[in-house]
Protein backbone atom coordinates (compact mmCIF):
# COMPACT_ATOMS: atom_id res chain seq x y z
CA UNK A 1 0.00 0.00 0.00
CA UNK A 2 1.42 3.27 -1.01
CA UNK A 3 0.94 6.16 1.27
CA UNK A 4 1.86 9.71 0.69
CA UNK A 5 3.87 11.32 3.42
CA UNK A 6 3.36 14.77 4.66
CA UNK A 7 6.35 16.33 2.82
CA UNK A 8 4.26 15.96 -0.37
CA UNK A 9 0.92 17.46 0.60
CA UNK A 10 0.12 18.67 -2.90
CA UNK A 11 0.33 15.19 -4.24
CA UNK A 12 -1.90 13.99 -1.51
CA UNK A 13 -4.45 16.70 -2.19
CA UNK A 14 -4.48 16.11 -5.90
CA UNK A 15 -5.41 12.54 -5.36
CA UNK A 16 -8.47 13.69 -3.41
CA UNK A 17 -9.40 16.36 -6.00
CA UNK A 18 -9.67 14.09 -8.96
CA UNK A 19 -13.45 14.52 -9.26
CA UNK A 20 -13.04 18.26 -8.99
CA UNK A 21 -10.35 18.25 -11.62
CA UNK A 22 -12.62 16.30 -13.88
CA UNK A 23 -15.27 18.91 -13.37
CA UNK A 24 -12.85 21.66 -14.31
CA UNK A 25 -11.76 19.80 -17.39
CA UNK A 26 -15.36 19.24 -18.41
CA UNK A 27 -16.11 22.92 -18.05
CA UNK A 28 -13.09 23.84 -20.13
CA UNK A 29 -14.18 21.39 -22.78
CA UNK A 30 -17.65 22.89 -22.97
CA UNK A 31 -16.19 26.34 -23.10
CA UNK A 32 -13.98 25.49 -26.02
CA UNK A 33 -16.82 23.91 -27.92
CA UNK A 34 -19.11 26.94 -27.72
CA UNK A 35 -19.23 28.60 -31.15
CA UNK A 36 -17.18 31.71 -31.29
CA UNK A 37 -20.08 33.63 -32.78
CA UNK A 38 -22.16 33.11 -29.67
CA UNK A 39 -19.43 34.50 -27.51
CA UNK A 40 -18.88 37.44 -29.81
CA UNK A 41 -22.64 37.94 -30.09
CA UNK A 42 -22.98 38.87 -26.47
CA UNK A 43 -23.36 42.60 -26.17
CA UNK A 44 -23.87 43.12 -29.90
CA UNK A 45 -26.47 45.69 -30.86
CA UNK A 46 -29.11 43.70 -32.72
CA UNK A 47 -31.00 46.89 -33.32
CA UNK A 48 -28.72 47.55 -36.26
CA UNK A 49 -29.45 44.21 -37.90
CA UNK A 50 -31.15 44.66 -41.26
CA UNK A 51 -34.61 43.17 -41.51
CA UNK A 52 -35.38 44.32 -45.04
CA UNK A 53 -34.62 46.74 -47.81
CA UNK A 54 -36.70 49.77 -48.67
CA UNK A 55 -36.63 51.71 -51.91
CA UNK A 56 -37.96 55.17 -52.63
CA UNK A 57 -38.35 56.35 -56.20
CA UNK A 58 -39.31 59.86 -57.15
CA UNK A 59 -41.34 60.50 -60.29
CA UNK A 60 -42.87 63.63 -61.67
CA UNK A 61 -46.03 63.82 -63.71
CA UNK A 62 -46.96 66.80 -65.82
CA UNK A 63 -49.47 67.79 -68.45
CA UNK A 64 -47.18 70.57 -69.65
CA UNK A 65 -43.91 70.75 -71.47
CA UNK A 66 -41.46 68.20 -70.11
CA UNK A 67 -38.54 70.34 -71.19
CA UNK A 68 -39.34 72.68 -68.34
CA UNK A 69 -38.51 69.92 -65.91
CA UNK A 70 -34.91 69.81 -66.99
CA UNK A 71 -32.67 67.98 -69.35
CA UNK A 72 -31.71 64.34 -69.33
CA UNK A 73 -34.52 63.03 -67.18
CA UNK A 74 -35.34 59.37 -67.52
CA UNK A 75 -38.54 58.34 -69.22
CA UNK A 76 -40.70 55.61 -67.74
CA UNK A 77 -41.48 52.35 -69.43
CA UNK A 78 -44.96 51.74 -70.76
CA UNK A 79 -46.00 49.51 -67.87
CA UNK A 80 -45.07 52.05 -65.25
CA UNK A 81 -46.69 54.86 -67.22
CA UNK A 82 -49.92 52.89 -67.44
CA UNK A 83 -49.78 52.03 -63.76
CA UNK A 84 -49.36 55.64 -62.66
CA UNK A 85 -51.94 57.00 -65.05
CA UNK A 86 -54.54 54.60 -63.64
CA UNK A 87 -54.06 55.86 -60.10
CA UNK A 88 -56.37 58.32 -58.43
CA UNK A 89 -55.27 61.93 -58.97
CA UNK A 90 -52.00 60.87 -60.58
CA UNK A 91 -53.01 60.84 -64.21
CA UNK A 92 -50.75 63.02 -66.37
CA UNK A 93 -49.69 63.15 -69.97
CA UNK A 94 -45.99 62.75 -69.26
CA UNK A 95 -43.95 61.15 -66.55
CA UNK A 96 -40.26 61.33 -65.75
CA UNK A 97 -38.07 59.71 -63.16
CA UNK A 98 -36.18 62.07 -60.89
CA UNK A 99 -34.26 59.74 -58.63
CA UNK A 100 -34.29 56.78 -56.30
CA UNK A 101 -32.62 55.48 -53.20
CA UNK A 102 -32.47 52.06 -51.53
CA UNK A 103 -31.55 51.58 -47.92
CA UNK A 104 -31.77 48.76 -45.38
CA UNK A 105 -34.58 48.61 -42.86
CA UNK A 106 -32.98 48.22 -39.47
CA UNK A 107 -34.50 46.27 -36.65
CA UNK A 108 -34.89 49.10 -34.17
CA UNK A 109 -33.14 52.09 -35.63
CA UNK A 110 -34.47 54.83 -37.77
CA UNK A 111 -33.04 55.24 -41.22
CA UNK A 112 -33.39 57.72 -44.06
CA UNK A 113 -34.09 57.59 -47.77
CA UNK A 114 -32.83 60.43 -49.95
CA UNK A 115 -34.10 59.87 -53.48
CA UNK A 116 -32.79 63.27 -54.56
CA UNK A 117 -29.48 62.92 -52.82
CA UNK A 118 -27.84 65.24 -51.88
CA UNK A 119 -30.90 67.47 -52.13
CA UNK A 120 -33.03 67.56 -49.01
CA UNK A 121 -36.22 68.63 -50.77
CA UNK A 122 -37.81 65.21 -50.35
CA UNK A 123 -36.72 62.90 -47.56
CA UNK A 124 -38.22 59.82 -46.02
CA UNK A 125 -37.48 58.56 -42.55
CA UNK A 126 -38.63 55.16 -41.45
CA UNK A 127 -38.37 52.71 -38.60
CA UNK A 128 -39.48 49.12 -38.45
CA UNK A 129 -42.42 48.28 -36.24
CA UNK A 130 -42.02 44.56 -36.62
CA UNK A 131 -43.17 42.00 -39.11
CA UNK A 132 -46.93 41.68 -39.22
CA UNK A 133 -47.24 38.91 -41.78
CA UNK A 134 -45.06 36.68 -43.87
CA UNK A 135 -44.17 39.14 -46.61
CA UNK A 136 -45.02 42.47 -45.07
CA UNK A 137 -43.54 44.86 -42.59
CA UNK A 138 -45.12 47.62 -40.62
CA UNK A 139 -43.17 50.82 -40.80
CA UNK A 140 -43.33 54.15 -39.11
CA UNK A 141 -42.85 56.13 -42.32
CA UNK A 142 -42.46 59.89 -42.36
CA UNK A 143 -42.24 62.17 -45.37
CA UNK A 144 -40.19 65.33 -45.05
CA UNK A 145 -40.08 68.39 -47.27
CA UNK A 146 -36.87 70.19 -46.44
CA UNK A 147 -36.94 70.45 -42.66
CA UNK A 148 -40.68 70.01 -42.26
CA UNK A 149 -42.45 66.76 -41.58
CA UNK A 150 -45.43 66.76 -43.90
CA UNK A 151 -46.82 63.29 -43.44
CA UNK A 152 -46.61 60.32 -41.12
CA UNK A 153 -48.07 56.91 -41.73
CA UNK A 154 -47.79 53.46 -40.22
CA UNK A 155 -48.89 51.51 -43.25
CA UNK A 156 -47.77 47.92 -43.51
CA UNK A 157 -45.81 47.43 -46.70
CA UNK A 158 -45.90 44.15 -48.59
CA UNK A 159 -42.94 42.96 -50.62
CA UNK A 160 -43.48 43.96 -54.22
CA UNK A 161 -46.49 46.20 -53.51
CA UNK A 162 -45.34 49.78 -53.37
CA UNK A 163 -47.01 52.64 -51.59
CA UNK A 164 -47.56 55.78 -53.65
CA UNK A 165 -47.64 59.29 -52.28
CA UNK A 166 -48.61 62.34 -54.29
CA UNK A 167 -46.27 65.03 -53.11
CA UNK A 168 -45.74 68.71 -53.80
CA UNK A 169 -45.68 70.47 -57.13
CA UNK A 170 -42.57 71.55 -58.95
CA UNK A 171 -42.22 73.35 -62.27
CA UNK A 172 -45.81 72.68 -63.21
CA UNK A 173 -45.58 68.99 -62.43
CA UNK A 174 -46.59 66.81 -59.50
CA UNK A 175 -44.08 64.78 -57.56
CA UNK A 176 -44.99 61.15 -56.99
CA UNK A 177 -43.10 59.18 -54.39
CA UNK A 178 -43.05 55.43 -54.66
CA UNK A 179 -42.04 53.54 -51.52
CA UNK A 180 -41.44 49.85 -52.00
CA UNK A 181 -40.42 47.12 -49.59
CA UNK A 182 -37.94 45.38 -51.84
CA UNK A 183 -37.18 42.40 -49.63
CA UNK A 184 -37.41 41.04 -46.13
CA UNK A 185 -34.32 39.61 -44.53
CA UNK A 186 -34.58 36.67 -42.17
CA UNK A 187 -32.50 37.23 -39.13
CA UNK A 188 -31.11 34.70 -36.72
CA UNK A 189 -32.40 36.49 -33.68
CA UNK A 190 -36.05 37.50 -33.64
CA UNK A 191 -37.25 40.76 -32.19
CA UNK B 1 -80.18 88.79 -7.44
CA UNK B 2 -80.20 85.03 -7.46
CA UNK B 3 -80.78 83.48 -10.82
CA UNK B 4 -83.82 81.25 -10.88
CA UNK B 5 -83.78 78.35 -13.24
CA UNK B 6 -86.91 76.61 -14.28
CA UNK B 7 -86.83 72.88 -13.65
CA UNK B 8 -86.25 71.22 -16.94
CA UNK B 9 -89.06 68.81 -17.64
CA UNK B 10 -88.52 68.86 -21.35
CA UNK B 11 -85.56 67.23 -23.04
CA UNK B 12 -82.25 69.04 -22.57
CA UNK B 13 -80.36 70.33 -25.55
CA UNK B 14 -77.53 68.40 -27.07
CA UNK B 15 -74.79 70.36 -25.35
CA UNK B 16 -76.37 69.90 -21.94
CA UNK B 17 -76.91 66.23 -22.56
CA UNK B 18 -73.29 65.83 -23.60
CA UNK B 19 -72.08 67.53 -20.44
CA UNK B 20 -74.38 65.33 -18.41
CA UNK B 21 -72.98 62.22 -20.06
CA UNK B 22 -69.45 63.41 -19.30
CA UNK B 23 -70.36 64.07 -15.67
CA UNK B 24 -69.57 67.76 -15.99
CA UNK B 25 -72.94 69.22 -15.16
CA UNK B 26 -73.42 70.89 -11.80
CA UNK B 27 -76.08 72.52 -9.71
CA UNK B 28 -79.58 73.07 -10.94
CA UNK B 29 -78.80 72.01 -14.48
CA UNK B 30 -77.61 68.65 -13.17
CA UNK B 31 -80.71 68.20 -11.07
CA UNK B 32 -82.98 69.09 -13.97
CA UNK B 33 -81.19 66.74 -16.29
CA UNK B 34 -81.25 63.93 -13.74
CA UNK B 35 -84.98 64.43 -13.29
CA UNK B 36 -85.54 64.23 -17.02
CA UNK B 37 -83.31 61.17 -17.32
CA UNK B 38 -85.38 59.29 -14.74
CA UNK B 39 -87.84 58.57 -17.50
CA UNK B 40 -85.01 57.31 -19.70
CA UNK B 41 -83.30 54.51 -17.78
CA UNK B 42 -81.31 53.48 -20.83
CA UNK B 43 -79.53 56.85 -20.72
CA UNK B 44 -78.77 56.40 -17.06
CA UNK B 45 -77.31 53.02 -17.78
CA UNK B 46 -75.12 54.35 -20.59
CA UNK B 47 -74.01 57.25 -18.45
CA UNK B 48 -72.97 54.87 -15.73
CA UNK B 49 -71.08 52.75 -18.24
CA UNK B 50 -69.19 55.77 -19.51
CA UNK B 51 -68.39 56.85 -15.98
CA UNK B 52 -67.02 53.39 -15.20
CA UNK B 53 -64.96 53.47 -18.37
CA UNK B 54 -63.54 56.89 -17.59
CA UNK B 55 -62.65 55.72 -14.12
CA UNK B 56 -60.89 52.70 -15.53
CA UNK B 57 -59.00 54.86 -18.02
CA UNK B 58 -57.90 57.28 -15.34
CA UNK B 59 -56.68 54.38 -13.22
CA UNK B 60 -54.64 52.94 -16.04
CA UNK B 61 -53.18 56.11 -17.44
CA UNK B 62 -51.89 58.89 -15.26
CA UNK B 63 -52.96 62.37 -16.27
CA UNK B 64 -49.35 63.41 -16.69
CA UNK B 65 -48.72 60.74 -19.29
CA UNK B 66 -49.50 61.81 -22.80
CA UNK B 67 -49.99 59.30 -25.57
CA UNK B 68 -47.36 59.35 -28.27
CA UNK B 69 -48.18 61.78 -31.04
CA UNK B 70 -51.04 63.46 -29.14
CA UNK B 71 -51.96 65.63 -32.12
CA UNK B 72 -52.45 62.50 -34.23
CA UNK B 73 -54.50 60.95 -31.44
CA UNK B 74 -56.80 63.96 -31.16
CA UNK B 75 -57.09 64.32 -34.89
CA UNK B 76 -58.26 60.73 -35.23
CA UNK B 77 -60.89 61.25 -32.51
CA UNK B 78 -62.26 64.34 -34.21
CA UNK B 79 -62.19 62.68 -37.60
CA UNK B 80 -64.13 59.70 -36.33
CA UNK B 81 -66.67 61.92 -34.62
CA UNK B 82 -67.21 63.92 -37.78
CA UNK B 83 -67.53 60.79 -39.84
CA UNK B 84 -70.13 59.19 -37.62
CA UNK B 85 -73.10 58.70 -39.93
CA UNK B 86 -75.63 59.14 -37.11
CA UNK B 87 -74.14 62.51 -36.27
CA UNK B 88 -74.26 63.62 -39.91
CA UNK B 89 -77.83 62.42 -40.26
CA UNK B 90 -78.91 64.41 -37.24
CA UNK B 91 -77.14 67.50 -38.52
CA UNK B 92 -78.87 67.41 -41.88
CA UNK B 93 -82.35 66.70 -40.59
CA UNK B 94 -82.82 70.14 -39.11
CA UNK B 95 -85.17 71.31 -36.42
CA UNK B 96 -88.36 70.61 -38.31
CA UNK B 97 -88.09 66.92 -37.87
CA UNK B 98 -87.95 67.22 -34.12
CA UNK B 99 -91.67 67.87 -34.18
CA UNK B 100 -92.44 64.87 -36.30
CA UNK B 101 -89.69 62.35 -35.71
CA UNK B 102 -89.62 59.10 -37.51
CA UNK B 103 -87.58 57.52 -34.72
CA UNK B 104 -88.18 57.90 -31.00
CA UNK B 105 -86.94 61.21 -29.73
CA UNK B 106 -84.58 59.72 -27.20
CA UNK B 107 -82.83 57.83 -29.99
CA UNK B 108 -82.19 60.95 -32.03
CA UNK B 109 -81.00 62.94 -29.06
CA UNK B 110 -78.99 60.18 -27.50
CA UNK B 111 -77.02 59.26 -30.58
CA UNK B 112 -74.87 62.36 -31.01
CA UNK B 113 -74.57 62.99 -27.28
CA UNK B 114 -73.57 59.45 -26.47
CA UNK B 115 -71.53 58.52 -29.48
CA UNK B 116 -69.10 61.44 -29.29
CA UNK B 117 -67.91 60.83 -25.74
CA UNK B 118 -68.16 57.12 -26.35
CA UNK B 119 -65.89 57.38 -29.36
CA UNK B 120 -63.36 59.40 -27.41
CA UNK B 121 -63.50 57.02 -24.48
CA UNK B 122 -63.29 53.99 -26.74
CA UNK B 123 -60.25 55.29 -28.55
CA UNK B 124 -58.62 56.03 -25.23
CA UNK B 125 -59.46 52.50 -24.15
CA UNK B 126 -57.95 51.09 -27.31
CA UNK B 127 -54.85 53.13 -26.58
CA UNK B 128 -54.68 51.48 -23.18
CA UNK B 129 -55.07 48.09 -24.74
CA UNK B 130 -52.34 48.88 -27.20
CA UNK B 131 -49.92 49.93 -24.50
CA UNK B 132 -50.74 46.99 -22.33
CA UNK B 133 -50.94 44.30 -24.98
CA UNK B 134 -50.27 40.96 -23.43
CA UNK B 135 -50.68 42.31 -19.94
CA UNK B 136 -53.06 40.76 -17.49
CA UNK B 137 -54.85 44.12 -17.35
CA UNK B 138 -56.26 43.45 -20.81
CA UNK B 139 -57.98 40.31 -19.59
CA UNK B 140 -59.38 42.21 -16.65
CA UNK B 141 -61.69 44.34 -18.83
CA UNK B 142 -65.25 43.84 -17.85
CA UNK B 143 -67.83 42.52 -20.27
CA UNK B 144 -69.68 45.82 -20.09
CA UNK B 145 -66.60 47.73 -21.19
CA UNK B 146 -66.00 45.46 -24.14
CA UNK B 147 -69.63 45.72 -25.16
CA UNK B 148 -69.41 49.48 -24.99
CA UNK B 149 -66.63 49.58 -27.54
CA UNK B 150 -68.06 46.83 -29.70
CA UNK B 151 -69.86 49.30 -31.89
CA UNK B 152 -66.80 51.46 -32.48
CA UNK B 153 -64.64 50.75 -35.53
CA UNK B 154 -61.38 49.07 -34.68
CA UNK B 155 -58.30 51.19 -34.60
CA UNK B 156 -56.80 49.10 -37.36
CA UNK B 157 -59.53 50.16 -39.77
CA UNK B 158 -59.06 53.87 -39.12
CA UNK B 159 -56.90 56.00 -41.37
CA UNK B 160 -53.23 55.67 -40.48
CA UNK B 161 -52.03 58.85 -42.15
CA UNK B 162 -51.25 61.91 -40.11
CA UNK B 163 -50.36 65.36 -41.37
CA UNK B 164 -48.88 67.66 -38.71
CA UNK B 165 -49.54 70.76 -40.79
CA UNK B 166 -53.15 71.79 -40.47
CA UNK B 167 -53.16 73.12 -44.04
CA UNK B 168 -52.24 69.73 -45.46
CA UNK B 169 -54.88 67.07 -45.89
CA UNK B 170 -54.41 63.43 -46.76
CA UNK B 171 -56.68 60.99 -48.53
CA UNK B 172 -56.13 57.32 -49.05
CA UNK B 173 -57.16 55.21 -52.01
CA UNK B 174 -56.46 51.82 -53.47
CA UNK B 175 -55.36 51.39 -57.04
CA UNK B 176 -57.70 49.53 -59.34
CA UNK B 177 -55.08 47.14 -60.69
CA UNK B 178 -54.44 43.69 -59.31
CA UNK B 179 -51.80 44.99 -56.90
CA UNK B 180 -54.37 47.20 -55.14
CA UNK B 181 -51.58 49.52 -54.10
CA UNK B 182 -52.20 52.09 -51.41
CA UNK B 183 -52.22 55.66 -52.68
CA UNK B 184 -51.90 58.65 -50.39
CA UNK B 185 -52.84 61.98 -51.91
CA UNK B 186 -51.55 65.04 -50.06
CA UNK B 187 -53.22 68.38 -50.72
CA UNK B 188 -52.10 71.78 -49.50
CA UNK B 189 -48.38 71.16 -49.70
CA UNK B 190 -46.04 74.05 -50.36
CA UNK B 191 -44.74 74.04 -53.92
CA UNK B 192 -41.06 73.49 -54.46
CA UNK B 193 -39.65 76.66 -56.03
CA UNK B 194 -39.09 76.35 -59.76
CA UNK B 195 -35.54 77.66 -59.54
CA UNK B 196 -34.50 74.76 -57.34
CA UNK B 197 -32.56 72.19 -59.33
CA UNK B 198 -33.40 68.61 -58.45
CA UNK B 199 -30.43 66.30 -58.34
CA UNK B 200 -31.12 63.10 -60.18
CA UNK B 201 -29.63 59.91 -58.89
CA UNK B 202 -31.00 56.50 -59.68
CA UNK B 203 -28.27 54.18 -58.62
CA UNK B 204 -28.12 52.43 -55.27
CA UNK B 205 -26.40 54.35 -52.57
CA UNK B 206 -24.07 52.63 -50.16
CA UNK B 207 -25.88 51.67 -46.97
CA UNK B 208 -26.04 54.55 -44.56
CA UNK B 209 -24.89 53.91 -41.01
CA UNK B 210 -27.58 53.41 -38.42
CA UNK B 211 -28.40 56.54 -36.53
CA UNK B 212 -30.45 57.59 -33.60
CA UNK B 213 -33.66 59.48 -34.21
CA UNK B 214 -32.47 62.93 -35.25
CA UNK B 215 -33.69 65.75 -37.38
CA UNK B 216 -32.26 65.90 -40.89
CA UNK B 217 -29.40 68.33 -41.19
CA UNK B 218 -29.98 71.00 -43.75
CA UNK B 219 -27.32 71.90 -46.24
CA UNK B 220 -26.00 75.42 -46.25
CA UNK B 221 -27.69 77.24 -49.04
CA UNK B 222 -26.75 80.40 -50.79
CA UNK B 223 -29.87 82.02 -52.19
CA UNK B 224 -32.59 79.89 -53.70
CA UNK B 225 -30.52 77.66 -55.92
CA UNK B 226 -29.48 74.58 -54.09
CA UNK B 227 -27.34 72.46 -56.27
CA UNK B 228 -26.16 72.11 -59.83
CA UNK B 229 -26.11 68.67 -61.39
CA UNK B 230 -22.65 67.18 -61.48
CA UNK B 231 -21.21 63.82 -62.32
CA UNK B 232 -21.22 61.42 -59.39
CA UNK B 233 -17.81 60.95 -57.84
CA UNK B 234 -18.27 57.31 -56.90
CA UNK B 235 -18.08 54.21 -59.02
CA UNK B 236 -21.10 52.05 -59.50
CA UNK B 237 -21.89 49.04 -61.58
CA UNK B 238 -25.46 50.21 -62.20
CA UNK B 239 -26.55 51.52 -65.56
CA UNK B 240 -25.79 55.09 -66.43
CA UNK B 241 -29.00 56.94 -65.55
CA UNK B 242 -28.65 59.07 -68.64
CA UNK B 243 -29.00 56.06 -70.85
CA UNK B 244 -32.49 55.10 -69.64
Amino acid sequence: MITYSEPCPSYHHSYNRTPFAKLILAALYLLLTIPASLIADQGADHGKDPVGRLKATLYIGTDGDVSQLGANLSKLDAAMTTKLSNMAKMKFKNYRKLGSDTQPVLRSYENWLTPLNPSKQILLSYESKGEVCKDCLKLDLQLWQQNRKIMKTDQALTVGKPLYIRGPKWRGGQLIIEVELVALIESKTKQ
Amino acid sequence: MKEVTTPQTTQPDEATLTLWMDGELEGDRLKACEKWAESHPELLHQRDQLAALNTRISEEIHRDIEPPYPEFFNQQILREINRNPAHEAIATEGNTQQNEPENPLWQRLVTPAVVMPAVAAAMALCFILGTQYGSRNVAALSVAETQLVAGIPEISSLDSVYTPDGDVTAEMYHSLDQDSSVIIVLDGLEDIPDDVEMIRLNVENTPAPAQERTQPTLPQRDGRQEYVYSEPTYKSSALDPLSL
